[in-house]
């Protein structure tokens, strides 16, 4: 079996009294499409924090490609190849779709330091930006101020920018949340597309089971910050902890 | 893609430039002394708000106490011609790296905190060096400062530059303040300035692009405290005095002030505010006394009718980029 891309050995996270993780044992083997799902409050959102440091462990250990990360900056973790889109859009809204995305590239080429260059001037920036937003569809979009872009748009760019961080993993929270049935559908395709010819193994959290049905290879079920069940789509929908964590819930 | 469109909006924005910067270079020729001790003084306040402008507008950090670099940079020219060399170049180098050095120290102590706490720490740094200057006497001449700072003589090896007469020190400022806004021009349209925008815009979404925000944010503070550092000595020779409200914080208010005027999101904003700021400081004090009622009355008309300030308000009306 190939080493595992992302593996965590006994996260836990307290918030307080409130026990977020309580000792997460993963593994993701790279090149997979992997569904986080669970219902509200299972601490998936908080997994993703606590994997690219936005949030410091209160115990455990993460592992990107066997490499010990747990107690790394974010900004360093981004640059060993772990990026991720956002929950909540998160943007640079005075900046326009373009920029957006050329700021991400400029910094995974390690170019931030330049001061008297024209940051617009880079051939080949301009061209891989120009490539992912054909990527997303957003190509028409470019001149736009980021922040006057409709709901779907800015997800799409937060996952744009993610991609332009030339990531080996990318964690998306809710890719498609807030988005109408067609921006959906496209964006569970480009998802899928992402992971199979790019090579970026995905990790993502989402509500809507259709998508996680429709392009999850496997699935881990998050329930009070542990794991309860793993597997394939159709061996999850089976499982009777999945099901108890979901009672109520329709599934 | 120097397409047609590109090369247009380039020859618009540089048939205005070079026509202000004629004008400023003719300027000697055609107005009094006073006028254009004024004009020194607006160019002088045109380095020290770009220089606050670097991290207001572009880092988005609010500092409320860049005349610490204001009182560092005009002590140490000061300092320099009393005690240690005439040569203007020396003591301008010495402004530079000691500029440099106090941004970096006291920079290194305050942008790791919330945007809040680092616009008290810097406004209690710039009070602590008041503090300093006031009471060491010794050193620093306490509250009576240091009179009588020369402006000196720019030696080039074959001649001299006499920088005494008000308009030879003029053209030094003038070439200095050029060369400074025309550097910040191109850095905030360098890959380090769109550094700074993204943490500017989204501080946590830039760390996850991969910026190291507390680094640049350092390195935005130093090259912030180096204009403003600079500004100040060009203010000490111009008015042949060094004392301890070159750090007192209301100081710090001007390049706020005359951002706030101009516009602070525009390019072209901290320079119309320098001129806007400095114009009615001089003339509305002399007019009617009463300066700081004027001043908030000017500062709440600008909040009120032009957030964006004047330049900001020019470039939404007519949609342009300033």
């Amino acid at each position: 079996m190939t080493q595992a891309i992302l593996e965590t050995r006994g996260i836990v996270k307290d918030y307080g009294e409130f026990r977020a993780l309580d000792g997460i044992d993963f593994s993701l083997p790279p090149g997979e499409l992997r569904a986080i799902i669970g219902p509200n409050g299972a601490g998936k959102t908080t997994f993703f924090n606590v994997i690219t440091h936005k949030f410091k462990a209160t115990g455990g250990k993460v592992f990107f490609g066997g490499k010990d990360i747990t107690n790394l900056p974010s900004h360093k973790i981004v640059k060993l190849g772990i990026t991720r889109a956002f929950q909540i859009i998160s943007l640079f809204p005075k900046l326009t779709v373009f920029e957006n995305l050329m700021c991400a590239l400029l910094t995974i080429k390690e170019r931030n330091l330049c001061m008297f260059s024209s940051a617009k001037g880079y051939a080949d920036i301009r061209e891989e930006a120009f490539r992912i937003l054909e990527t997303v569809e957003l190509g028409t979009q470019a001149n736009v101020l980021c922040g006057t872009l409709a709901h779907g748009d800015k997800k799409k760019l937060d996952l744009a920018i993610g991609l332009a961080c030339a990531p080996k993993l990318l964690l998306l929270d809710e890719p498609t949340a807030g988005m109408s049935p067609e921006e959906t559908e496209s964006t569970t395709k480009l998802i899928r597309r992402i992971c199979e010819q790019e090579h970026i193994t995905i990790l993502f959290t989402e509500h809507d089971m259709s998508v996680v049905f429709a392009i999850a290879d496997n699935i881990t079920v998050l329930h009070q910050g542990k794991v309860v069940a793993q597997g394939k789509p159709e061996d999850v929908r089976e499982d009777r902890g999945v099901v108890e964590a979901y009672l109520g819930e329709e599934f | 893609m120097l397409d047609r469109s590109v090369l247009w909006r380039n020859r618009n924005r540089l048939i205005p430039i070079g026509a202000v910067v004629v004008l400023l270079f003719a300027l000697p020729a055609f107005i009094p002394e006073y006028e254009l001790y004024l004009v020194n003084t607006i160019l002088i306040m045109a380095i020290f708000a770009y220089g606050w402008s670097l991290l207001f507008s572009y880092a988005g950090y609010l500092s409320f106490g860049q005349s610490a670099f204001y009182a560092l940079g005009g002590y140490t020219v000061a300092i320099m011609y009393r005690d240690v060399t005439g040569s203007v170049w020396l003591a301008f180098l010495a402004v530079l790296g000691i500029s440099a050095v106090g941004a970096a120290v006291i920079g290194a102590l305050s942008v790791r905190r919330g945007r809040i706490y680092f616009a008290f720490l810097t406004l209690s740094f710039a009070m602590m060096i008041y503090a300093v200057v006031f009471r060491w006497r010794g050193f620093t001449g306490g509250d009576d400062g240091i009179p009588s700072v020369m402006r000196g003589a720019l030696d080039f090896g074959l001649f001299q530059a006499n920088l005494e007469p008000t308009a030879n020190y003029y053209y030094f400022t003038l070439v200095i303040a050029l060369i400074a806004i025309a550097a910040m021009w191109k850095m905030v349209n360098s890959p380090f300035g769109y550094t700074l925008k993204t943490m500017r815009d989204n501080m946590e979404r830039a760390s996850f692009i991969g910026v190291d925000v507390f680094k640049y944010a350092l390195i935005a503070f130093v090259i912030s405290g180096v204009y403003c550092g600079l500004a100040g000595a060009l203010m000490v020779s111009l008015c042949g005095m060094a004392y301890p409200e070159l750090s007192y914080w209301t100081v710090s208010g001007d390049p706020v002030v005359a951002c706030l005027i101009g516009g602070a999101y525009t390019f072209a904003g901290p320079f119309v505010g320098s001129i806007i700021y400095v114009l009615v400081r001089s003339y509305l004090m002399a007019l009617v006394g009463n300066w700081p009622l004027c001043l908030g009355i000017i500062l709440i008309a600008v909040v009120l009718f032009f957030r964006t300030g004047i330049m900001g308000f020019v470039s939404e009306r007519f949609k342009v980029t300033l």
